[in-house]
């Protein structure tokens, strides 16, 4: 078979899979099917403050393979509607962003830093089509490539990146999101500490486990979902309620934000933004592209590098980045959602996971059987390699997702924005409740709840100390990766001490490491 | 007296809760090292990825405590306290009103015992309905410096639309207390 009878082979099983139902006498097969229902599941999930793709997921997963079982016919049907949950949610996630300042996920959480500021000046409407627009063309860029590139650069990736040089760039991510995120470098790793304390207590390999003091809630480790919640998303609506409480108590009333303009994104909008998107998409591409590091570096880096264009390429009477500026919207959500597609890269060929959601991508594999993400999914051989062939399926649930973003998701999207007009003091209780419901549901355990308030008043002493939770969540997420990839490295090297320095590519993340701290304080201290 | 400055404060707990984690919380708290010989080969201890976070951390305080203070370092204030105390202290009580409202309720009103009765109607309600009210009109009251209709309004919408949305289309899910009981 050649590449482009895999490539037919994948968008057949899509298109000409068991069939649903039949619209005009056209048959519309159950994988088609469910990419659509995923993404506006997606949408209405990643628009919904303190829900987010991740919980959609988990939830999502037991009740589809209890629906299709357990053969490789269920592989393309319920791994298109997880990819129909990312790619909604990830376009949804920007709503509660911009409006709310509240971020569903971390990805878009740079989001917050200039969509909430335009919501508070009136353009409410304009910062969702902007973040729409931009999203969806990262998006687009980024299939585009993985369809054309992703066999090369599988093979490319596995070949140059063993586990000392994965190590050595998790510790690179984790630098360099702890000193560029936020106002203080210092503060940025103070956070990055505080996330990797908490991840490894209750952890390792020993039989007791580490920093539990002996308390049972402890033993198994703090669970992900409600340490990431509770930081990113209990603490913001805590933080906000805040300002509300006080606002009330100072004026007596609550200040309502009147929206004002068209709100519509006009060619000079696009013109004005689209270096952003371009340059941010090739960023969020590449970074994603990149075993175990994922979208939310990728947003910062994109809002990183759109931050620095800006200050050179403004205008002066355009808001700067972090005051309500539509390319700092632009920037991050292009960088974030290009990662979708050349995320699944090393989740398909080295089965690592770029994101949280794309570990579930990695669970639905694993328990449905049938497909076995690794090295040998990317093989173009002459006799039927069914793996690749689901793997371009994939791929095609990807395009019917991005087809249906740039046809209704945008007006989807606004839909859910009506969620503005509900007074804030009544509305952040109820995310409050919903998340913390939400919280239960995935592990059926009132300690979800009790680690949710946790890290929610961790989360909101940190944003009132200037501290960014951003540094504090990629370290929470990286953690265990970073700690089992040096083991692993440190065994493959024969307990070699030096192992981050085993290979110039290693030694050059390390040093980028160092560097890229060096340098930001010593910026800050001139600038100071 | 001179009010010390936030991020000196900052870096002083920084260093301390390092100090503590490096010299006392960890030899006492994990079973092997940075390293240890598991059948004459070197592997990486339990101790060594904790070590490395209360490294940083310490680093961290080093950087704020001779770093450039800036001028306008944000700081924690009375009201900060005690809103965040205000909330914590009503999530609290909707929790126990969770875990202990229905419960308590089939001992006071029912013959079987609260287990027999978690999926039944009202009773399977009852903690999550009640805690839930609590949380959200709670929490509104509080922004709002008064108890108000329209909190309590919220508070019965979220617990039916969340009730709505997990437990009547998905017999697999439970809401709180459902899963501990």
């Amino acid at each position: 078979m050649t590449a482009l009878d895999y490539v037919l082979a994948g968008v057949l099983a899509v298109i000409h899979g068991p069939e649903a139902f039949s619209l005009l006498g056209i048959p519309v097969s159950v994988t088609v099917l469910m990419v659509v229902a995923g993404f506006f599941a997606g949408i209405v999930v990643g628009a919904t403050p303190g829900l987010g793709q991740v919980i959609a997921l988990a939830i999502s997963l037991p009740i589809l393979i209890s629906i299709f079982g357990f053969n490789a016919s269920a592989l393309l049907p319920v791994m298109g509607f997880m990819i129909g949950i990312m790619k909604g949610s990830t376009v949804g996630g920007a709503v509660p962003a911009i409006l709310f300042n509240t971020p569903g996920t971390p990805d878009s959480y740079m989001t917050t830093l200039d969509g909430y500021p335009m919501t508070r000046s009136g353009q409410a409407q304009k910062a969702l089509r902007v973040a729409h627009f931009s999203s969806v063309s990262g998006d687009t860029f980024s299939d585009i490539c993985l369809f054309v590139f992703a066999p090369s650069l599988a093979i490319l990736v596995e070949r140059y990146l063993d586990l000392p040089e994965k190590t050595a760039l998790i510790i690179l991510s984790l630098s360099f999101i702890a000193v560029v995120v936020g106002r203080s470098p210092a503060k940025g790793l103070a956070a990055a500490a505080l996330g990797l304390f908490f991840v490894y207590v209750g952890t390792g390999e020993d039989f007791h486990p580490r920093l539990s003091l002996n308390a049972p809630a402890l033993a198994d480790g703090i669970p992900i979902t409600a340490a990431v919640i509770g930081v990113l998303v209990v603490g913001s609506i805590l933080s906000e309620l805040e300002k509300l409480w006080r606002e009330k108590a100072t004026a007596g009333t609550f200040t309502p934000t009147s929206q004002s303009g068209d709100g519509r994104l006009h060619w000079t909008d696009i013109r004005r933004i689209a270096p952003y998107i371009g340059r941010s998409a090739v960023i969020g591409t590449a970074i994603g592209a990149l075993p175990g590091i994922g979208s939310t570096l990728a947003a910062t880096l994109g809002y990183a590098s759109g931050g620095a264009f800006h200050r050179r390429r403004k205008a002066p009477d355009e808001p700067e980045f972090g005051k309500g500026a539509m390319q700092g919207i632009a920037a991050t959500e292009a960088a974030n959602s290009s990662v979708a597609g050349a995320n699944l890269i090393p989740v398909l060929s080295l089965g690592i996971p770029g994101n949280t959601a794309a570990v579930f991508l990695v669970l639905a594999a694993d328990t449905i059987g049938g497909f076995n993400p690794g090295p040998g999914v990317f093989r173009f051989t002459s006799v039927m390699n069914p793996e690749l062939v689901i793997a371009f399926g994939l791929f095609t649930t990807m395009v019917i997702a991005n087809i249906l973003n740039w046809t209704v998701g945008g007006v989807f999207m606004r839909c859910m924005g009506l969620m503005i007009r509900i007074p804030k003091q009544f509305l952040l209780p109820v995310v409050l409740l919903l998340t913390f419901a939400s919280l239960y549901v995935q592990q059926t355990s009132m300690a979800m709840i009790g680690f949710a308030l946790f890290f929610g008043a961790l989360g909101y002493l940190m944003i009132k100390l200037g501290v960014s939770p951003l540094p504090f969540v990629i370290a929470f997420v990286l953690g265990r990766q970073l700690e089992s990839t040096a083991r692993q490295a440190f065994s493959a090297t024969g307990g070699d001490p030096f192992f981050l320095f085993s290979s110039w590519i290693a030694v050059a993340f390390m040093a980028g490491a160092v560097a890229i701290i060096v340098i930001t304080v010593h910026r800050r201290r001139r600038s100071a | 007296m001179r009010s010390l400055h936030p991020d000196t404060v900052l870096a002083v707990v920084l260093l301390a809760f390092a100090a503590v984690l490096l010299l006392l919380w960890l030899p006492a708290d994990t079973d092997t090292g940075l390293y240890e010989i598991k059948r004459g080969k070197y592997t990486i201890g339990d101790a060594l990825a904790p070590a490395f976070a209360g490294t940083v951390m310490a680093i961290a305080g080093l950087l704020l405590l001779f770093g450039p203070g800036a001028r306008d370092a944000p700081r924690l204030d009375t009201n900060h306290v005690r809103f965040l105390s205000a909330m914590i202290a009503i999530v609290l009580a909707g929790m126990v009103l969770m875990r202990w409202a229905g419960p308590a309720a089939t001992f006071l009103f029912a013959d079987d015992d609260y287990r027999l009765l978690r999926d039944t109607v009202p009773w399977k309600y009852l903690g999550f309905a009640s805690g839930g009210f609590v949380i959200v009109a709670g929490t509104s009251s509080v922004v709002e410096g008064r108890f108000s209709r329209n909190a309590a309004l919220a508070g019965i919408v979220a617990v039916l639309l969340i009730i709505a949305l997990y437990d009547l289309p998905f017999d697999d899910l439970l809401l709180p207390p459902n899963g501990d009981v």
